[in-house]
């Protein structure tokens, strides 16, 4: 309890500085923290419109999250524990997204990191311990290039001050090269952030934490610290062609082929796993195409939409104790509320019109349309498809059928999921292109630097998104709906000779066959490059392992051997040094 | 008179015979003699370079006489440890310790 | 002959002999039956003396007696402080933990020795003499060598304390071989004058004895401080000695060593010109390779390990390895990135091997002990956590400000290696959390083998208390860390 209150605190501060930020603009300070020789390091805040959207996203979704998790994790017997390590976490998020530095940003960039791995790491299962390791040292090895990208912007600017940073980039005194290596560094540690290919598997993976957490990560903090981050030091990213192009490829290339890992997919979570990372990959298309705000606000409104799909799947995971999708049939339909739920974050996030996610979509799209070729624009069209397709199929794998017995959700888990709810249809009001944009206008006068806004999306574009979110809606029930129902169907049909239906039958069958077994086999396939990939990359930490295995040779051994590799060792360093003098 | 590159040269190969003896004797006594050895070798550098060295002085013999003790010392503390270890194995062979 | 030194620069190490002295006469005087386990308080109350002492010299300025061999300068300030403060902690952890079957009766003889250690250490920090600095390090090994073999009746223990011991005097021997020639070219031990007798010298063939000379000295030197190429020792002397042992090696005796190459490098190497040749441009790449190729031995073969003595002692190869590429890039940020490391890593070793010892209690330090900890003692849990995330260098903690401090210096040494080891650096901090958080997830995640709770004790407490509350001190406000007098 004082854990939710604390956290209810904490987002009447946000809200309290956002009140501020509203009247005054954008304010921060900075102190000296230390000192290495002559270069000062300091630590402070600072306050801009997209830190304090932030800001509040992230205290308001730790404190939904936390009211659920009273009753989602009220027989877990380390609560106490659980509630400590969801604060560690979420305050490194908000530490994370004032940091007016680099290295402060850095710091709590590893904070959060470890949260994440405390949390995914929850539940005392083998599975869930080897899952919290390999999301650690996956988005370390991002991590990696990530220091050395600060590492070389340090020495390029000669400062972590994103002000001062921002300053020496725009006034052009850093050559290209330097700047787009500093960026595409700085963008691999995104990629192991926010899970784009090809260091995403620890995402699905991390699925074997407590289902609040999974929302928590995937609504507000782990994974939106890149897509933040990017947005944060946008300049260094728009100085340099190639950068943007690379962010919207691996964008792009991500979001498709994690929507149709997600079409296949037999694990609930694992499904809502992968439309994170497609729409991440979406994210990281609008900005790699100038879509600043759309690819924020797109932000904004996906944290709303999937922190209610993990909770309200999370409630029917808690009541049958499963994740598969098999299991979870029957339990859907019992639950009319969290049946209602999920719809409206399922048609929030397909994007069916006037609901948010229909808006943010819309923004992205009309980004990618006006700045990005047009590859990337229809890509961008099927992976918005094909995340209609999943949603519903998801949708009418869970809710229909069973019987239709009435259980209660407890309150604590009603109440966050009905503001989310509310969050999911409303929030998108905030900026479109027929109430007013004033999200965006906010948005873009208050940062350090200017951002260009990108053209009104035309009628073609909307129309195109409602087009795309109805297609996949009928596709999707078609295809999941009715041919669940297919073999009672044909029973039904075959006495009562209802041979013309059966013709629409067929029409199902070679839907069937051509659509769903090609799009399986096309997933399929992509799993297997995506396997390929994994090997590849897995090949650093196996090679190391396998050095590793011939520690065992070093034990207790005669103790001359020491020495005589260390005389070896003093030839070789005598032969260098005399060599080298000459 | 001898030069000052001959005593080295002999103390170079007095040193490099006992490494030598160090790292391949399987006795560990034998081992303990080599490691004195060596240390002579560093002993006989020291005085050469008192008496032939570039800037002939009387601290290298004080060294010398340093070297002396500890040597003495660290097979004094050797020999404590050879005995414990007798006593467990049974054998002095370093291959036969492990 | 004027005997009017200042002798007063002296008493922090005049008080700790006396506490050796005292504790050796008493023991002697006492009848057997007087029970001896206050002998470590009072040895703790010796340092305590001592660190006053030393508290009270800090205002003087770079003073020097006896001709010059002992000075005590901004240099021995420094590292005087964190070997004080090390002892001083290790000191609270022999007093707090229980001693191995059998070792009851031995109580002065381990005092005695560590303290003989300690005023080892310190004699070297401010000795600016070849013989006191030789003197000073043997002062050290010896009393290790006998420190590693004192449970006689273990057979690891004896084969631990051979193999320490024959290295070592192969080390001791290899050192001064080295030192024979650097002596051989100046013609002094006085390190200040060795630059200015190198500067005289015209003859070509002392380049080639300089090499050896400087090779030697390194190599034997790296015995002590546990890098490559003579690190290999490490994990089976780790493994077989007592915990409180293990933790003096790691921590102290370790500093100890890095402590003396840095004042030569300071003092001499750094400068040295000989027949128009900077010298140190020439080893400068070798060591920083050595040290490159330290971190990845001891990372990589810490993963492949389950004994927890063992792990830590490749981790310790590993921040040799660190360390010695911060001392080896001296750059101009060097010395203050050095010393906060030291202070940071002895804190953090000697509260990590607390542990160790507490929970092992003088068994196999077997990976399986510390499964479910976090449920049977969160206490130990937690406080093993935060060393281990200290060790591992992420933040808040001062272990994350200490590496980045020594990458800042490194980089700013400017040359392609520099650049090298300090990204090596970077990719082995990330290969070192695969061991430290294997062992953190098997704490948290997993539930214990058997429920059996440690007891704690108090001396204990205080000395995880300390580690603890200095480590997350400088680690949040790290200019406590690097205090002005320095």
């Amino acid at each position: 309890m004082v854990s939710i209150f604390v956290s209810f605190l904490s987002f009447l501060f946000s809200i309290i500085v956002f009140i501020k930020q509203l009247t005054v603009g954008s304010f921060g300070q900075s102190i000296p923290w230390f000192s290495v020789g002559d270069i000062q390091f300091t630590i402070g805040y600072e306050i801009h419109s997209l830190n304090v959207l932030m800001l509040m996203l992230v205290s308001f979704m730790n404190l939904m999250i936390q009211l659920y998790s009273k009753e989602y994790m009220k027989d877990d017997e380390r609560i106490k524990a659980y509630y400590g390590k969801l604060n560690l976490f979420t305050f490194s998020m908000l530490a994370l997204v004032i940091s007016p530095n680099l290295l402060q940003i850095y710091v709590f960039w590893e904070l959060v990191g470890l949260g994440s791995f405390l949390l995914i790491g929850h539940y005392n299962r083998e599975r869930a311990k080897r899952a919290a390791n390999k999301a650690f040292l996956m988005t370390r090895i991002g991590d990696v290039a990530f220091l050395v990208g600060l590492i070389l912007l340090f020495w390029g600017t000669g400062t972590f001050e994103l002000h001062e940073i921002f300053h020496v980039v725009q006034s052009g005194n850093l050559s290209e090269g330097i700047l787009t290596t500093v960026g595409f560094c700085l963008f691999i540690g995104v990629i192991g952030k926010s899970a784009q290919f090809p260091l995403h598997t620890w995402l699905p993976d991390a699925m074997e934490g407590p289902t609040p957490v999974s929302a928590l990560l995937h609504a507000a903090t782990m994974v939106a610290a890149g897509i933040y981050f990017i947005a944060n030091i946008y300049p260094i990213f728009l100085a340099s062609s190639t950068l943007l192009f690379t962010m919207a490829l691996i964008g792009g290339c991500t979001g498709f082929f994690a929507a149709t890992i997600a079409l296949v997919e037999k694990d609930v979570k694992r499904v809502l796993a992968y439309s994170t990372i497609s729409q991440l990959g979406l994210m990281l298309l609008s900005l790699g195409t100038i879509g600043f705000v759309g690819a924020i606000f797109h932000l904004m409104t996906h944290a709303f939409f999937k922190a209610l799909l993990f909770l309200s799947v999370g409630r029917l995971i808690k009541y049958s104790g499963s994740q598969s999708i098999e299991h979870l049939r029957e339990i859907g339909k019992r639950m009319p509320v969290i049946h209602l739920f999920f719809l409206i974050g399922a048609m929030s996030m397909s994007g069916i019109p006037f609901l948010s996610g229909y808006f943010s979509k819309e923004e992205i799209l009309s980004a990618v349309f006006f700045n990005g070729p047009p590859f990337l624009f229809w890509l961008a069209v099927l992976t918005s498809l094909l995340t209609a397709i999943y949603m519903f199929r998801l949708y009418f794998l869970l809710f229909f059928g069973g019987a239709k017995t009435g259980g209660l959700s407890p309150l604590w888990m009603v109440f966050p999921m009905g503001i989310l709810a509310a969050g999911s249809i409303f929030i998108g009001y905030l900026n479109t292109h027929f109430f007013g944009t004033f999200f965006s206008d906010w948005l873009t006068k208050n940062m350090p630097f200017s951002i260009e806004p990108v053209s009104a999306p035309t009628s073609f574009l909307s129309l195109l998104t409602i087009l795309i979110s109805l297609t996949g809606l009928v596709i999707s029930y078609l295809l999941f709906r009715r041919e669940w129902l297919a073999p009672k169907m044909r029973s039904y049909r075959m006495s009562r000779l209802y041979r013309t239906v059966l013709e629409g039958y067929y029409v199902d069958v070679v839907y069937d066959r051509v659509f769903i077994k090609g799009t399986i086999q096309f997933a399929k396939g992509i799993g297997f490059v995506d396997r390929f990939v994994q090997k590849i990359i897995s090949f650093l930490p196996k090679t190391i392992n396998g050095i590793a295995k011939q520690e065992v040779k070093l034990r207790w051994k005669n103790p001359q051997r020491y020495g005589l590799v260390a005389v070896i060792g003093l030839l070789l360093i005598l032969t260098i040094s005399i060599w080298s003098v000459g | 008179m001898v030069s000052l590159s001959a005593y080295l040269t002999v103390a170079l190969i007095v040193f490099c015979i006992g490494l030598f003896g160090a790292l391949s004797h399987k006795n560990t006594l034998i081992v303990f003699l080599s490691i004195e050895l060596m240390l002579n070798a560093v002993n006989l550098n020291f005085i050469a370079f008192t008496k032939y060295g570039f800037f002939p002085n009387i601290s290298g013999q004080v060294i010398a006489l340093f070297v002396m003790t500890v040597a003495a010392l660290e097979v004094a503390i050797g020999l404590a440890i050879l005995l414990t270890l007798y006593r467990n194995k049974k054998t002095i062979d370093l291959d036969e310790i492990y | 002959m004027d005997f009017s030194y200042e002798w007063h620069v002296m008493t922090p190490e005049f008080s700790i002999l006396m506490t050796i002295i005292l504790i050796g006469i008493l023991d002697v005087l006492l009848p057997k039956k007087i029970d001896r386990k206050w002998f470590g308080w009072l040895a703790v109350g010796g340092t305590f003396l001592s660190f006053g002492l030393f508290l009270t010299l800090l205002p003087l300025d770079r003073t020097s007696i006896l001709f010059d061999t002992f000075i005590f300068d901004s240099f021995a300030k420094g590292f005087k402080f964190i070997l004080l403060f090390g002892g001083t902690l290790l000191l609270l952890l022999a007093v707090g933990s229980k001693k191995e079957q059998g070792m009851e009766k031995y109580e002065m003889e381990f005092y005695v020795l560590l303290l003989t250690a300690l005023f080892g250490g310190m004699m070297i920090t401010s000795s600016n003499d070849l013989i006191t600095l030789f003197i000073g390090l043997e002062l050290v090994s010896v009393s290790s060598y006998v420190l590693v073999g004192m449970n006689k009746w273990s057979k690891k223990t004896n084969r631990a304390a051979l193999t320490f011991l024959m290295n070592g005097s192969l080390a001791t021997a290899i050192t001064l071989f080295g030192m024979s020639y650097l002596y051989g070219i100046a013609g002094t031990t006085q390190l200040q004058t060795f630059l200015q007798h190198f500067s005289e010298v015209s003859n070509p063939a002392t380049r080639y004895l300089y090499i050896i000379g400087f090779c030697f000295l390194f190599i034997g030197l790296s015995f002590k401080w546990t890098t490559m190429p003579f690190s290999l020792w490490a994990p089976d002397v780790y493994e077989g000695a007592q915990t409180i042992v293990t933790a003096f090696l790691s921590a102290f005796s370790k500093i100890i060593g890095l402590i003396m190459f840095f004042r030569l490098i300071f003092t001499v190497f750094s400068e040295t010109v000989l027949d128009q040749h900077v010298m140190f441009s020439i080893f400068q790449n070798s060591l920083l390779i050595l040290a490159l190729l330290s971190m990845t031995f001891g990372n990589m073969m810490a993963i492949g390990q389950r004994n927890v003595k063992r792990l830590l002692a490749y981790s310790s190869i590993a921040h040799g390895g660190y360390m010695l590429a911060g001392i080896a890039s001296f750059s101009a940020h060097s010395m203050e990135a050095v010393t906060y490391y030291f202070l940071v890593y002895s804190l953090i070793t000697i509260g990590a091997f607390t542990i160790v010892s507490y929970i092992t209690d003088g068994n196999e330090a077997d990976e399986q002990t510390f499964t479910g900890l976090f449920k049977t003692t969160p206490l130990l849990a937690i406080s093993l956590t935060i060393f281990f995330i200290s060790l591992a260098g992420l933040p808040p903690t001062a272990g994350f400000i200490g590496k980045w401090k020594l990458l800042i210096s490194i980089i700013d040494g400017g040359s392609p290696i520099h650049y090298v080891t300090a990204i090596g650096m970077i990719g082995m901090t990330i290969v070192s959390y695969a061991y430290y958080f294997r062992i953190m997830a098997s704490m948290y995640f997993q539930y214990p083998n058997k429920e059996e709770k440690f007891s704690v004790r108090l001396p204990l407490v205080i000395l995880l208390f300390l580690c603890i509350a200095v480590t997350f001190l400088i680690g949040l406000l790290p200019n406590f860390g690097t205090p002005t007098w320095i």
